[in-house]
């Protein structure tokens, strides 16, 4: 079996488009147990070249890629026949991959005022069938962006004129809106890709002519990796959380030596610089990655430059947790990962010290470490570069995930300091909201039903389709659970699935985030879905639980909340509770509201 | 004359997937699996970057066999220098 990275390393000592060719040859003897990804490429000219790119820059990030192409041109056909081959494939990303100057070259000829509508029927034809495809498959679909062409005859006065630029802007920004209100509609930055490396670079005349192949190798290359970003995305590989050491990482200098007047940030040159990486950090935190600190530091010479440095971006509440000791760092991440409850494959570290760096590197090899360049005012585009934290969807929740773990840590010290558990919970003053699911509440109750592992009765993963069938069938309810406490909100963390038949009502999947176990929440959802089947008529509550690797937190919940076992099954248990004898009631502690 | 046997074979390996240990000048598209007109293109960019030179579309055009192929390589090679 050969090794990935001696694949890459060869490739990598001469990337030619025949050594992609050559070790994109390799891709089925790589090892199996890296994750799979299906996807689709429907171009508007010919993608041969591409596809051994993408194979292989899959795997640079850790991805089996299994590519199909669709027909040269056959763009909307493929999107819109249900059986077409494509759809056999079950790709999980669709990417459209277009090029207006090659695609529109005879339009090159046209000057302001002549008739441009063959690319706006073009991009309205486009536009609708990636619309009406979405609704049929559950393919994520990434279309390029357009780019325009460098020079027109009009040259200088392209820019400001009606003609074939203006044309395709209009087409993109159409695209734009689409992915806008499709959730599962995205754009792929083709233009960004290619201008990264250099148009000249990117783009070939005598390959356009010779095969309508409008890029050249490094082209192909940009193009892929970029694309390779949606891979990591739709695989579920996005990171965490984000591990920064403090001296010459966050600020020039090093605090201890310089003390804090010391410390170079601000305004200038390369305080600046950390001033702007400080930026981006904080950026990230507002999509959901966490911000921890790891430093080599005291305490007291630490915090007052967290607290009171007045060009600090970053304060400590932006941090989720720290350890600023003079211990190995390796352990320090381990204890990270404990406190946080996270894995440490989720995990980035970032350290201007090249010996931290191959530390953790050796100790921990699940831990992503950044290779941060030496210069500071290359900090930032480096991390932004990085395709670690890319993500198909940005929830509310998402965006609010810091905030939620500070809440949890102070809900921690809370715990610690009351007198009975009871106590403790009547001091949070929990709420809880339970209803229907609105339209807005969709997607983060599929990513819940994807994702929950501990707390899932049953896990099963509905597909979008499967769960708007849910939603609208007339023998089935679906419900989603909100909680908030004198702390913060927790967002919308639980899932109820109901399937009404005859006289019982099957709760046929439960599951809860685990960030809100530990609270009985559990019991008022329960008492909630007994007065839903109660409603419908329903005299028995039926419980399923079938248990997995990791939801052992789940398996006495029926138990212990007075159902009773009715088969023989273990791997497929059936819990009934009788609601003419009896129903389930809400804690006190808990205020209910809908 | 500049020998591309050598580096030209091993071209020919890479992407066509090449076993013979021999490349005669009469070796055409008829007679390697996978020589058509997209791989093609990619012979004429791999054939760039190993020698240095740069083709011109009749020159793509024109390579229709091996010896064609070292030809140009040739008249490149002497041009460029």
């Amino acid at each position: 079996m050969p090794d990935v990275s001696d694949i890459l390393a060869s490739l990598d000592a001469n990337p030619t488009q025949a050594a992609y060719a050559r070790a994109a040859r390799e891709l089925p003897n790589v090892d199996a147990t890296l994750p799979e990804c299906r996807i689709a490429i429907l171009g508007g000219y010919t993608t041969g070249p591409l596809v051994p790119c993408v194979a292989v820059e899959a795997l640079r990030l850790g991805i089996r890629a299994d590519i199909v192409e669709g027909d040269f041109g056959q763009i909307e056909q493929a999107l819109m026949q249900p059986d077409h081959e494509i759809h056999a494939h079950e790709p999980e990303i669709v990417f459209i991959l277009l090029d207006p100057p090659t695609r529109f070259a005879s339009l090159l000829q046209a000057g302001p005022g002549a008739d441009f509508s063959p690319v706006d029927d073009w991009q309205t034809g486009l536009v609708t069938a990636i619309d009406r495809f979405t609704q049929s498959s559950a393919a994520h679909v990434v279309c390029s962006n357009l780019r325009t062409p460098r020079r027109t005859p009009l040259g200088i006065l392209d820019l400001e004129s009606e003609a074939l630029t203006a044309s395709i802007e209009r087409a993109n920004r159409a695209l734009r809106e689409l992915a806008a209100q499709n959730e599962r509609v995205h754009i792929l930055d083709s233009v960004g890709a290619l201008s990264e490396i250099g148009l000249a670079n990117a783009i070939d005349d005598r390959m356009f002519v010779l095969g309508r192949i409008p890029m050249t190798h490094a082209g192909h290359v940009a193009l892929a990796k970029e694309m390779c970003r949606f891979l990591w995305a739709v695989k579920g590989r996005t990171r965490k959380c984000l591990v920064l050491d403090l001296d010459n990482t966050l600020w020039g200098g090093i605090v201890g030596d310089d003390g804090p007047e010391g410390i170079v940030l601000g305004d200038e040159a390369t305080g600046l610089a950390f001033k702007q990486f400080q930026r981006v950090l904080k950026g990230l935190r507002e999509t959901g990655v966490l911000l921890a600190v790891c430093s080599k530091n005291s305490d007291h010479v630490v915090l007052p430059v967290l607290d009171n440095h007045p060009e600090m971006v970053l304060r400590p509440q932006d941090f989720s947790a720290m350890r600023i000791n003079w211990n190995n760092k390796a352990d320090n991440l381990r204890e990270l990962a404990d406190e946080l409850g996270l894995g440490l494959d989720s995990f980035v570290f970032v350290d201007d010290e090249p010996r931290e760096r191959e530390l953790v590197r050796q100790e921990l090899p699940e831990v992503t470490v950044h290779d941060l360049p030496e210069d500071p005012a290359l900090y930032s585009a480096s991390l932004l570069h990085a395709h670690y934290f890319e993500r198909l969807t940005l929830t509310a929740e998402d965006r609010q995930r810091a905030e939620m773990y500070g809440a949890e840590r102070q809900r921690g010290r809370s715990r610690a300091a009351a007198a009975s558990f009871e106590d403790y919970l009547r001091s949070l003053e929990i709420r809880v909201t339970i209803g229907p699911v609105g339209e807005t509440d969709f997607a983060r109750v599929h990513q819940l039903v994807g994702k929950t592992n501990q707390f899932n009765l049953t896990t099963i993963r509905y597909t979008e389709t499967e769960l708007r069938e849910k939603l609208s069938g007339a023998d089935s309810e679906v419900y989603c659970l909100r909680v908030r406490d004198r702390f913060g909100e927790s967002g919308l963390t639980g899932v109820a699935v109901l399937v009404f038949n005859a006289d019982a009502c099957e709760i046929e999947s439960l599951l809860l985030s685990c960030r809100i176990l530990g609270r009985t929440i559990e019991t008022a959802l329960l008492a909630f879905l007994c007065r839903a089947a109660v409603k419908r008529g329903a005299s028995k509550l039926i419980g399923r639980f079938r248990p997995t690797e990791r939801n052992s937190p789940a398996e006495k919940l029926y138990e212990s909340h007075g159902f009773v076992l009715t088969n023989e099954d273990p791997e497929n248990q059936r819990w009934e509770y009788d609601l003419a004898a009896g129903t389930i009631t809400c804690p006190e502690w808990i205020r209910m509201t809908s | 004359m500049t020998d591309t046997s050598t580096p030209l074979l091993r071209i020919f390996q890479d992407i066509f997937g090449y076993t013979s240990a021999e490349l005669p000048d009469t070796v055409s598209p008829d007679d390697v699996e996978g020589w058509d007109s997209m791989q093609h293109l990619t012979l004429a960019q791999e054939i760039e970057a190993a020698f240095g030179v740069r083709l011109t579309t009749d020159d793509i055009l024109a390579m229709t066999s091996v010896g064609e192929i070292r030809r140009i390589i040739a008249s490149r090679m002497n041009t460029n220098c």
